[in-house]
């Protein structure tokens, strides 16, 4: 049976403020709270597991698969997470950090094909994105520690900040070419090379879990990798309904329910951070001054591909609220929702018309359009 | 107003307390508290049982106690501590866990949890 939990939520605040006027919305009531009875006593056939895979929890939600049948598909989106993560780990000795070697001595390697288009999509996002996405940031992170599974104590000096930046090389200075020979990537910078697909392979992963999923058959199921998510199909006869994590609080700030087959992906400054003299650090750091961003709270970004709305959630962050809208054009993303630090709300019309608040009062918004 | 208009508006209001309790009551609190460590079956403990457990995971032991139909981790050997910072859990799908330690503690239950997933 259909049920949105949510929306009978808000029925019920509207009706009490009712009760005296309408005897038609009490009796509608009634019966309403005997659907809510049936419906919450259905168990829906959804199986729901957590891995932990890629350095996160990765949860795997599916509808209409049995417990041995879940466990297995579990099991192998497990180990094709771990795989990609070795041969993209940019800390770890493994194919990554050998390229890394590699370009920094000779400014050449040759590579798969695979891998080959994996790094060009991830330039084209950073060229796209006017380098607020860049894959190409790792020396700059390691300095700040956040490369690691426990986070950092204190940031570095500013001379060193200084010093990282002018060691960044210019996406320019890329090409990637194919020939009968193989796929060849060189880069012409002198500089120390540090590919760090952090902010973008956890997007390509999880397409590419969806992907197996889809041969296996299963055409109705979310995967979600540390908070960032793509979900397929639906939950039987409703749709998947998506919660978006409050920036300041615990709590879920807004609800969307996914229309057969979206990415949600969402970057804020609460999911990495130290604090240090009574400031706080975060993860994101902006590629243009070596700090991180300081415009906002949160970003969300709903895209049909994880890997564009995972680079996207983190440049849209570091545009901050006055250059947004042009990225996101540039990148091709018409849902984007900030949260800024006060909680006001700055989102598409796209995402407008489908976003659900949960909290209250609710929030300032303010809609914008894309150029 | 009717006779029957009132007996509806009784009833109506009788209800309400029913709804509430529906909406927000215990279909929203969890009843287990669910345990993986990597490469580990899960565990799964009741949230009525007040106890505490030590959990063996990458780096040492994590201690996890649940008091009062709620969990949290209260000691762990990680250098941060977030998953101590953050506090207790109660409802339905609410997760936190100790990364470096490679352990996840979420809350089930056999309501409704509000939503599918959460993206954060």
């Amino acid at each position: 049976m259909s049920l949105n939990v949510n929306w009978l939520k808000h029925f019920h605040l509207f009706t009490l403020a009712s009760t005296t006027r309408s005897v038609s919305f009490l009796f509608a009531l009634i019966l309403l709270s005997g659907v809510v009875a049936c419906s919450s006593n259905d168990d829906e056939p959804i199986y729901r597991n957590q891995i932990l895979a890629f350095g996160t929890i990765v949860e795997v939600t599916l509808f209409d698969i049995d417990e041995t049948e879940g466990d297995r598909l579990s099991k192998d989106i497990r180990e094709m997470m771990e795989e990609f993560h070795h041969h993209w780990h940019a800390w770890q000795p493994g194919p990554l950090t050998a390229l890394n070697n590699a370009l920094s001595q000779t400014g050449y390697s040759k590579i798969s094909a695979e891998d080959g288009q994996l790094i060009a999509q991830s330039l084209t996002l950073a060229k796209t994105s006017e380098g607020l996405f860049n894959p190409i940031l790792g020396k700059l992170i390691a300095l700040w520690g956040f490369q690691g599974e426990e986070t950092p104590l204190s940031p570095p000096s500013k001379q060193n900040i200084e010093e990282a930046m002018t060691l960044i090389p210019s996406i320019d200075k890329f090409t990637i070419n194919s020939d009968d020979k193989g796929t060849h990537l060189s880069v012409a910078s002198g500089k120390p090379i540090h590919f760090d697909l952090g902010g973008f392979a956890k997007g390509v992963i999880v397409d590419r879990s969806i992907e197996y999923l889809r041969r296996q058959g299963v055409n109705n199921a979310i995967i979600n990798a540390g908070g960032d998510l793509r979900a397929i199909g639906s939950a039987g006869e409703r749709p998947w309904r998506i919660g978006i994590r409050h920036p300041r609080d615990l709590g879920v700030f807004a609800s969307i329910t996914i229309n057969k087959d979206e990415s949600i992906f969402t970057s804020g400054d609460y999911e990495r951070y130290f604090e240090y003299e009574g400031k706080r650090y975060h993860h994101i750091i902006d590629p243009r001054n070596g700090y991180p961003a300081d415009s906002v709270a949160s970003v969300t970004v709903l895209h049909h591909d994880s890997a564009t709305a995972d680079a996207a959630a983190t440049a849209l962050f570091i545009a901050g609220t006055q250059q947004w809208q042009r990225i996101a054009k540039s990148m091709g993303v018409e849902h984007v929702m900030l949260i800024d630090k006060e909680n006001k709300v700055y989102l598409t019309p796209e995402l407008a018309q489908r976003m659900e608040y949960e909290v209250s009062p609710p929030p300032v918004v303010e809609i914008r359009e894309l150029p | 107003m009717t006779r029957v208009d009132l007996l509806i508006m009784i009833i109506a209001v009788a209800a309400l307390p029913l709804l509430y309790l529906q909406l927000w009551g215990p279909n929203y609190r969890g009843t287990e508290v669910n345990i993986i460590v990597a490469d580990q079956k899960p565990q799964r403990h009741s949230l009525l049982r007040d106890q505490t457990l030590a959990i063996k995971g990458k780096l040492g032991d994590s201690i996890i106690t649940i008091n009062n139909g709620k969990a949290a981790f209260i000691e762990s050997p990680c250098r941060n501590k977030q998953c101590i910072h953050s506090g207790w859990h109660s409802r339905n799908g609410d997760t936190t866990a100790c990364l470096p330690n490679r352990i996840t503690l979420s809350v089930v239950g056999d309501g409704i949890a509000r939503f599918d997933s959460v993206t954060f």
